[in-house]
């Protein structure tokens, strides 16, 4: 039966990624070196620049997910990863928000791959359309933040002082995750280009949809749990 | 598909402006003194500081501190060591800080949940950065408040 799996190179793929995933979150989430030395002020609050984490290892898995594998995989594997890594290294409420914005970034991946955008001139898109997934992660896991009260008034001000506030993450997440996307997208379209072919993998209708609508139904129940 | 000299030229220029106005607002936040270098002030000295934790209906707990370059955090600490409450904190990587889940007084536990939470508040206003990450000052009045949503 182990022989079957790994005889599907789709689910091998998944494995691997899902492996790699979870072994790098777990072992660097308390091995992060300290931020550099760079102050930002914004709204009169002073704070770092850049405030280190590990979202670019799973946003580039959720990428990954969606442009290798596509499919139900766009979301299982950044989602796997995300529940293998937090039954270890622990989450709270706004798990639903963050597997969410992940499950976005895989349908993100997925897009590219499906409106053949992976070739050399696209580059720029790739890395403006990662971007704006990270930008999107960031706007609605902290809208979550906010919704759910804690430390921050049902307010526009307060509101604003918890976008403020989670600016360093924002900003590391864009650099983080940018160099990562080249570091690992561009010698994929490059192996692309050379004519070594991605893994084509063929996507019935039930699941393309089931892909999009899987993220919709963990934000609502994102914004339902925070609700209730 | 191999590109002509002159797709090369606009792809590469498609990534060289973004770069080049994200290098110029970093320069420029640098001359606005919005983006500093150095290390943020760390440590005040030592100072004197009044700790104050209300956990409703009329129950407070004060007591005043001394401490040399400890942060609001620190400040509960020292409380929990003299034995007169009892803390449980959580850190979050998503924050980098640490929050209090629960303080215990007088054999009754206070603990967060879904209706409550622990807050902290600088001479009034409202803390925006983990306790762990705010220095105290002298003369300082901290206050952990048990919140209602």
């Amino acid at each position: 039966m182990i022989k079957n799996i790994f005889s599907n190179k789709r689910i091998t793929l998944a494995i691997l990624l899902i492996a790699i995933g979870s072994i790098v979150r777990v072992l660097l989430h308390n091995n992060l070196p300290a931020g550099p030395s760079i102050y930002i002020t914004v709204n009169g609050i002073t704070q770092p620049m850049f405030m280190l984490d590990l979202f670019f290892v799973v946003a580039i898995i959720s990428l990954l997910s969606g442009i290798l594998l596509g499919g139900y995989y766009t979301f299982i594997v950044p989602i796997s990863v995300m529940i293998i890594t937090d039954l270890v290294i622990g989450n709270n409420w706004i798990l639903l928000f963050t597997w969410s914005g992940f499950a976005i970034l895989g349908i993100i991946g997925y897009l590219l791959k499906a409106k053949n955008s992976l070739t050399i001139e696209r580059i720029p898109r790739i890395l403006g359309v990662g971007i704006a997934g990270i930008l999107l992660y960031d706007i609605w896991t902290n809208f979550g933040v906010w919704l759910q009260g804690f430390g921050y008034a049902h307010t526009f001000q307060g509101l604003t002082l918890c976008y403020t506030v989670a600016l360093p993450f924002m900003f590391w997440h864009l650099l983080s995750t940018t160099i990562a996307i080249a570091a690992v997208v561009v010698p994929i379209i490059y192996l692309k280009e050379h004519k070594i072919s991605l893994p084509e993998v063929s996507v019935h209708p039930f699941e393309k949809k089931t892909t999009i609508a899987i993220p919709a139904i963990l934000m609502v129940l994102a914004l339902i749990s925070v609700l209730v | 598909m191999e590109l002509n000299s002159k797709q090369k030229i606009i792809v590469a220029l498609k990534l060289l402006i973004p770069l080049l106005l994200v290098t110029l607002l970093f320069l420029s936040g640098i001359s606005a003194g919005v983006i500093t270098f150095g290390p943020e002030k760390e440590g005040t000295g030592g100072a004197t500081a009044i700790l104050k934790i209300d956990f409703g209906n009329n129950n407070i707990y004060s007591k005043k501190i001394d401490l040399i370059n400890a942060t609001v955090f620190d400040f509960l600490l020292e409380s929990e060591k003299s034995g007169d409450i009892k803390i449980e904190t959580t850190y979050w990587e998503s924050f980098g800080s640490y929050v209090v889940d629960s303080i215990t007084y007088q054999n009754e536990k206070y603990a967060s949940d879904i209706n409550h939470y622990w807050a902290f508040y600088i001479n009034g206003e409202a803390g925006i950065k983990g306790a762990d990450k705010i220095y105290v000052e002298n003369d300082d009045l901290i206050e952990w408040r048990f919140v209602e949503f």
